[in-house]
């Protein structure tokens, strides 16, 4: 590699001002928010738009240099810290909202937009989308669906993103072709389904971390903004009357009483489990029939009504940021992941003897429901000056325990993120996922080192 | 290194990127202009990090991107919803230190020369600022209140000093003046990072006020109302007098009955916030109170408003070091008063006055942009 030519082609692609390889620029995207170490790309590149894309991977065949694709940078599990160094792609540039299709009530929007974005202006049409991530501001669409990423936001009735709200892709290939997935791949369609020409390859890029091609449009699919909405906030001592909760709230696949169900338990208060509900409907008689309905299943399970307001704040502040919730200490999400909906206990149940066995009261364990599981989460807030070695233990300790459990991850990144504590986990499933990356990027340029080494 | 004093701040940074927003690149103006991570409160917590840990040194592309900052507030207030870490502050403390590491951009140092030599940032002599003065209309050598004008106002903007004083003299209030006598107020230095040459400015400055014997010093100048309420104490304890922006003395005028407002058939106006009384010091109400008090007059807000307002790009010294990124910013501003469909913008300090004019012209607007006492004036004179 002639460093001087690839600068030189880096800015005859998108221009001086879009490309910096100075030192302070390369530690200003040297970090995600995980405690991972710095990783230094060797270039900072902004493309504009697919073109460039194009051209930039390109030249790193060319070049045979690594690309990684970052969204906001708002990844917990180092899923796109350049540990190759290479070509950093901030892809925040592409930020547009392409389209709101009212009639098939698709969004097509650049992978740079935001949830946020993307919900203010869908609001205006009387407009929403299904389910988001649970996290500040600027989690951009791109990074947060290449991850399959999920919150607490619809999660229960609809699950995790790419379930059925992602209707197709364009994108960039490792070798530089564009495609598109879904109808969007026949010549004369616009994105309004998402299966029916062969294998559903939406799926294949939903979850692949940016390693199979590089997102440059999503369409999604929104529905009308709901006319009535109910909160409910219950008090439970025991998890094992949480699990009957959701089990009962998500027995009715497909018609599941709850948009959202989000508990959760701070290690200063064992015992005292917090949970946040929220119902959401077109009709008004449906809507108070479900509200009622999981008012009795609470109630049947020792749940104790508490105000309606905590749940409220927690779900409309969910996409647009909480208040206050860095002013402690910078966080650190350990054990996340999905089980089955019976499971729930016996997670808590090792949260709370690792917490005790290292006297780290500053925790809590949270879990919302999707239809027949849990998504479950230990938070962890820390002093990066005083306390960034003991909450790498820490976080390892758990990481291990929860997998060897059998907890699937819902995001494993690099190196630095989950990977390593998956080894010889997923065998024959990482070989086939190794394969196709090979196939599809004969020079390993595109995110090398993340989710498959 | 001044950013020593931040540390436990700089390491909570968790860099959850609410000081970008949801539109990323519509909260700071800095991320506005330069596009690159650097620019944003996160980037730059790294890059503070970095310095700590001796990692990076300053050097004059570092030190010019700290200069596409407008120290304008807007991220001290996103992240007043997350880790409360004053970024501002920061970036002053980087822009200090790089200073003290030997690195200093050429384009400041003429502007460090005037204020020393001159003690105004246009490099004029004092006897100008005193000439000025003395062709104010009316001056009263025993008065409670002393009009600090400021050297923007002063040396660009007399018309914003004569306006007011026209105003006084309407609700019969005598006022002083410190004419020749009158330094900077010392803003610049903080912007350029060399706060530490403030404190003769400041001992200076209230040893003239002091010598007048007033009871409240009144500025029109947003800059000047942050340093000398806000700044001057921290560096010479609890000052023997008040400081008051005149958009909270004309709100208090209006209310007491001493000013009689007459019809201004101007249609709609929209008034922009300036950042050092707005997000540094929490006057909103205030200047929107002035100008609904006069009849006729329909106040229409632009989507940024209040602590969310979009800075005029002239805050921070960018407009020295990278005058036309900052006059993009100014525009953008433009845009978002058209888009009221007001045919005016009003403001209520003279650097926002000067930067919103330019940005104005710029992008061939017709939107006319006025000075909070230019507005009040006129509603007197009807």
């Amino acid at each position: 590699m002639n460093a001087d030519n690839v600068w030189k082609e880096l800015i005859e692609i998108v221009g001086e001002d879009r490309v910096s390889k100075s030192d302070f620029e390369l530690y200003a995207y040297s970090r995600d928010l995980s405690p991972a170490k710095p990783r230094l790309a060797s270039y900072i590149v902004r493309p504009r738009d697919m073109e460039d894309i194009v051209k930039l991977v390109k030249l790193a065949n060319e070049h045979k240099i690594p690309v990684y694709v970052r969204g906001c940078g708002c990844s917990h599990w180092a899923a796109w810290l350049p540990v190759r160094g290479g070509i950093l792609l901030d892809m925040t540039s592409m930020e547009k909202i392409v389209e709101i299709d009212e009639e098939n009530l698709v969004a097509v929007v650049e992978p740079g937009c935001t949830w946020f974005k993307l919900m203010e202006e869908l609001r205006k049409k009387r407009l929403t989308y299904l389910s988001s991530e649970m996290g500040g501001p600027a989690m951009t669409i791109g990074g947060s669906v290449v991850k399959a990423g999920g919150g607490p936001y619809g999660t229960c009735k609809f699950g995790f993103h790419g379930q059925m709200d992602i209707i197709g892709f364009e994108l960039v290939l490792p070798t530089g072709e564009v495609v598109k997935t879904g109808s969007w791949a026949m010549s004369k369609c616009k994105p309004f389904r998402r299966e029916g020409l062969g294998p559903d390859l939406t799926g294949l890029i939903v979850g692949s971390e940016g390693i199979f091609g590089i997102v440059t449009k999503v369409a999604l699919r929104v529905r009308p903004l709901p006319e009535h909405e109910e909160f409910l906030y219950f008090e439970f001592n025991d998890w094992e009357d949480v699990v009957k909760v959701g089990d009962a709230v998500t027995i009715w696949i497909g018609d599941e009483a709850a948009y959202s169900l989000d508990c959760s338990e701070e290690a200063s208060k064992v015992g005292a489990i917090g949970v946040r509900i929220y119902v959401f409907g077109y009709d008004k008689h449906i809507v108070t029939y479900r509200k009622r309905l999981i008012m009795d299943i609470c109630r049947a399970n020792n749940g104790k009504e508490g105000d309606p307001k905590i749940a409220e704040k927690t779900f409309k502040k969910v996409v647009s940021g909480l208040h206050g919730i860095f002013a402690a200490g910078v966080w650190h999400f350990a054990g996340c992941g999905t089980i089955p909906i019976r499971e729930l206990p016996k997670y808590v149940k090792l949260w709370r003897e690792i917490i005790e066995r290292h006297k780290f009261y500053r925790s809590t364990f949270g879990a919302w429901a999707f239809p027949r599981g849990w998504t479950i989460y230990v938070h962890l807030l820390y002093s990066e000056t005083m306390e960034h070695e003991k909450i790498s233990l820490l976080s390892n300790e758990i990481n291990s325990k929860f997998f060897e459990n059998g907890m699937v991850p819902y995001g494993i990144g690099g190196p630095d993120g989950l990977q390593p504590f998956l080894k010889g986990e997923w065998d024959t499933y990482y070989n086939l996922v190794r394969k196709i990356k090979r196939f599809l990027d004969p020079n390993n340029i595109l995110q090398p080192g993340i989710l498959v080494e | 290194m001044y950013i020593e004093n931040f540390r436990e701040q700089i390491y909570n940074c968790g860099r959850c990127g609410y000081c970008l927003g949801g539109y990323i690149s519509h909260v700071c103006p800095s991320r506005f202009i330069a596009g690159f991570e650097s620019a944003t409160a996160r980037g730059r917590m790294l890059i503070a990090k970095a310095l700590l840990e001796r990692k990076l040194d300053y050097s004059q592309d570092l030190a010019s991107m700290l200069f596409t900052c407008f120290l304008c507030g807007a991220c001290d207030i996103k992240c007043s919803q997350a880790a409360n870490i004053k970024i501002t502050e920061i970036t002053k403390a980087m822009r200090q230190d790089s200073i003290n590491a030997g690195v200093m951009l050429d384009k400041l140092i003429p502007v460090a020369k005037a204020l020393t030599e001159s003690h105004n940032i246009y490099n004029k002599p004092s006897t100008k600022r005193a000439a000025l003065l003395s062709q104010l209309p009316e001056r009263s050598e025993k008065a409670d209140l002393l009009y600090f004008s400021g050297c923007v106002i002063t040396f660009r903007y007399p018309q914003i000093a004569f306006n007011t004083l026209k105003i006084l003299r309407s609700a019969e209030i005598k006022v002083a003046l410190l004419g020749e006598e009158e330094w900077c107020c010392g803003n610049p230095f903080f912007f350029m990072g060399m706060s530490s040459e403030t404190e003769k400015f400041a001992v200076h400055n209230v040893e003239k006020i002091k010598e007048k014997g007033v009871k409240t010093v009144l500025t029109s100048c947003a800059g000047c109302y942050r340093v000398l309420s806000q700044e001057y104490p921290k560096i010479l304890g609890e000052l023997p007098f008040k400081v008051v922006h005149v958009t909270q003395f004309l709100n208090k005028l209006i209310d007491e009955g001493s000013l009689k407002l007459k019809k201004l058939d101007v249609g709609k106006v929209t008034y922009h916030d300036p950042c050092e009384i707005g997000r540094y010091a929490g006057i909103y109400e205030e200047p929107r109170s002035v100008i609904q008090s006069i009849p006729h007059i329909e106040l229409v807000e632009m989507e940024k408003n209040r602590e969310n307002s979009w800075c005029c790009g002239g805050g921070g010294s960018v407009n020295i070091v990278h005058t036309h990124l900052a006059l993009s910013v100014g525009e953008l501003r433009i845009r978002h008063a058209e888009e009221t469909g007001a045919k005016m913008l009003v403001t209520a300090c003279p650097s926002c006055v000067q930067m919103l004019e330019l940005a104005s012209k710029r992008k061939r607007s017709e939107i006319r942009v006025i000075d909070i006492a230019s507005l009040v004036l006129d509603a007197l004179k009807q």
